[in-house]
């Protein structure tokens, strides 16, 4: 009869501690959630959500690690399963807002990327009829320099659009534009100056 | 009997509710918690540099750290002060001094790129008002880069990226303000304070002769390409000139686009069907001085003893072509040529000179750099 009861005991007491183990699951759920958002490139494109979702991360393995330095039969992972979802939700969102800004930042980019074609075109165009004379060939030469340049630099944020760095992208075209349109400027007022 | 039976009931009761309220004080510390993480996870992206960067991420640390410790501790009923409060007060405390190191932070970026963008385009201003980037084309795209960069500064600014928009004004504030380095020897004349005084004689002497005589004299100065008519010591009427292809060079021989610079007269008046130029009015270069000039630099070496010094300076019609385009002469429209032509007489001053004001006192809106005003 005693050596029921404690069999039976000891039964109790090993379901117990088979029953408060970390949950596993959960964990690696909440980890391949936040290593989908730093593909979706959160850090750049979402910083705060990416912010949050890492620190929802930490809280949650922090109260992992705190039931797992307890006595087996004091754990229990209910808070750290709740934590673990809600930092896989905070995870999920970081990724979809990533997304979205970077669809944005691509749509962006593909516009005043065109815009910067475009004015380097107007501005290679305008040069082949800028006022020549004696002395202007410096100039004129110097202008074609910037406006190779230019060219050469839309060809590397092309690339870079194409490896999906909008962001840097849409900021090298930016700078194309201005500075094609600046030269096309100054060859327009020296056509039309009158005296 | 009854009271025995609900006394334990009671006590029950009492145990439940004093649970409850741990319960609640864990509940109020980790929302003010979440809500103090969050504040962080906004301003984050606004401070990825420097003090406030540390302040931020130390702040989350040790928000994360009493959370923990909030969820691990045993609340006791009728404990008044969890045993997390001082740790949780100085996470909040810290949080508190996060913001606003980000904010005297942003602060301090945003008057630091409010200054150097008001000072680059204070250096452009004065830049473009030296109007040399009109004679040398290494100027204008010195000043058209300068231009983009500040364009983008002010672009960058509107949008919250103070540090980068100082970045980019520093640049523009560069090139406006510093000459390329190839220009640097040609204009250093011109800021020279003998040669200054040399053509501020020459200039009075045309300004006086003027006077003196009642009939009218031409001053013309290279490095603004303006020219003004002295009629009885006033000026009279004044006109944008236009240059010798290599305009501000100092003028040594036949053939290097120069436009001479001295004290010459009028020679020869050309009327229509006398010259390509619409009219002109043909200089007595080479003068004295230029002959002298000639000579010496023959003789040092400088010029090839085959060189000749050439001729046929003039002031002529034909300009508004918006560049310096002649081989040395000075063009104006013809509008501006009938009026020339019918005011000067064969004998009158026509004085060329470098400048009459040095670059550094035009682009501080000074006086002469050698004292005169």
């Amino acid at each position: 009869m005693r050596r029921m009861s404690f069999l039976a005991l000891a039964a109790i007491l090993v379901f117990v501690a088979a029953c408060a183990k970390a949950p596993q699951p959960a964990i690696d759920a909440a980890n391949q959630a936040l290593e989908a958002a730093k593909t979706a490139e959160a850090a750049e494109y979402a910083p705060e959500a990416w912010t949050l979702a890492q620190d929802a991360m930490t809280a949650a393995m922090n109260e992992v690690n705190a039931q797992n330095e307890k006595f087996a039969l004091m754990r229990s992972y209910d808070q750290a399963s709740q934590l673990l979802d809600k930092a896989t939700q905070a995870a999920n969102a970081a990724a979809t807002e990533a997304a979205t800004a970077k669809e944005a930042a691509k749509g962006r980019a593909e516009a005043v990327l065109a815009e910067a074609q475009a004015a380097l075109d107007a501005a290679t165009a305008a040069l082949k009829t800028a006022p020549k004379g004696k002395g202007t060939e410096a100039d004129l030469m110097a202008m074609q320099g910037e406006l190779d340049a230019a060219a050469a630099s839309i060809a590397a944020a092309q690339k870079s659009f194409a490896d999906g760095k909008y962001l840097v992208a849409e900021s090298s075209a930016q700078s194309i534009r201005d500075q094609a349109n600046a030269i096309a400027a100054d060859i327009a007022q020296a056509k039309t100056k009158k005296r | 009997m009854r009271f025995r039976l609900l006394l334990p009931v009671l006590l029950g009761a009492g145990v439940i509710s004093l649970a409850g309220c741990g319960s609640e004080k864990r509940a109020l510390a980790l929302a003010r918690i979440e809500a103090t993480r969050r504040q962080l996870a906004a301003l984050a992206p606004l401070a990825q540099v420097g003090l406030a960067h540390d302040a931020i991420r130390l702040a989350r640390e040790g928000l994360l750290d009493v959370e923990t410790v909030v969820r691990q501790t045993t609340v006791w009923p009728l404990d008044d002060s969890p045993a997390w409060e001082p740790q949780l007060a100085r996470a909040l405390d810290n949080a508190r001094i996060a913001f606003w190191v980000v904010e005297r932070q942003r602060a301090a970026e945003k008057e630091e790129a409010e200054a150097w963008i008001d000072s680059a385009a204070a250096s452009l201003r004065h830049a473009r008002g030296t109007g040399l980037h009109n004679v040398h084309f290494a100027v204008e795209t010195s000043l058209r880069r300068a231009q983009v960069a500040l364009d983008e500064a002010r672009r960058l600014f509107e949008g919250g990226a103070f540090a980068i928009a100082t970045d980019r004004a520093r640049e523009a504030a560069d090139l406006a303000g510093e000459l390329p380095p190839e220009t640097k020897a040609l204009f250093a004349r011109f800021d020279d304070p003998a040669n200054l005084r040399k053509w501020r004689e020459w200039a009075r002497a045309g300004i006086e002769e003027s006077r003196r005589t009642g009939k009218p004299s031409l001053v013309v100065d290279k490095r603004t390409q303006m020219a003004v008519l002295w009629v009885k010591g006033k000026p009279s009427r004044g006109f944008e000139v236009e240059l010798g292809y290599n305009g501000l060079e100092r003028k040594l021989r036949s053939g290097d686009g120069a436009t001479p610079e001295g004290l010459y007269r009028v020679l020869r008046k050309k009327g229509r069907g006398q010259t390509k130029y619409y009219k002109a009015l043909l200089l007595d270069y080479p003068n004295a001085e230029d002959q002298r000039r000639f000579r010496d630099a023959k003789a040092n070496g400088e010029l090839h003893r085959n060189t000749a010094i050439g001729s046929l300076i003039e002031v002529h019609g034909d300009g508004g072509r918006g560049t310096n385009w002649t081989d040395g002469c000075v063009a104006v429209t013809n509008e501006e040529m009938d009026y020339l032509f019918e005011k000067l007489a064969v004998g009158s001053p026509v004085v060329i000179v470098g400048a009459y004001e040095s670059i550094r006192d035009r682009r501080d809106g000074e006086g002469g750099s050698d004292g005169n005003k």
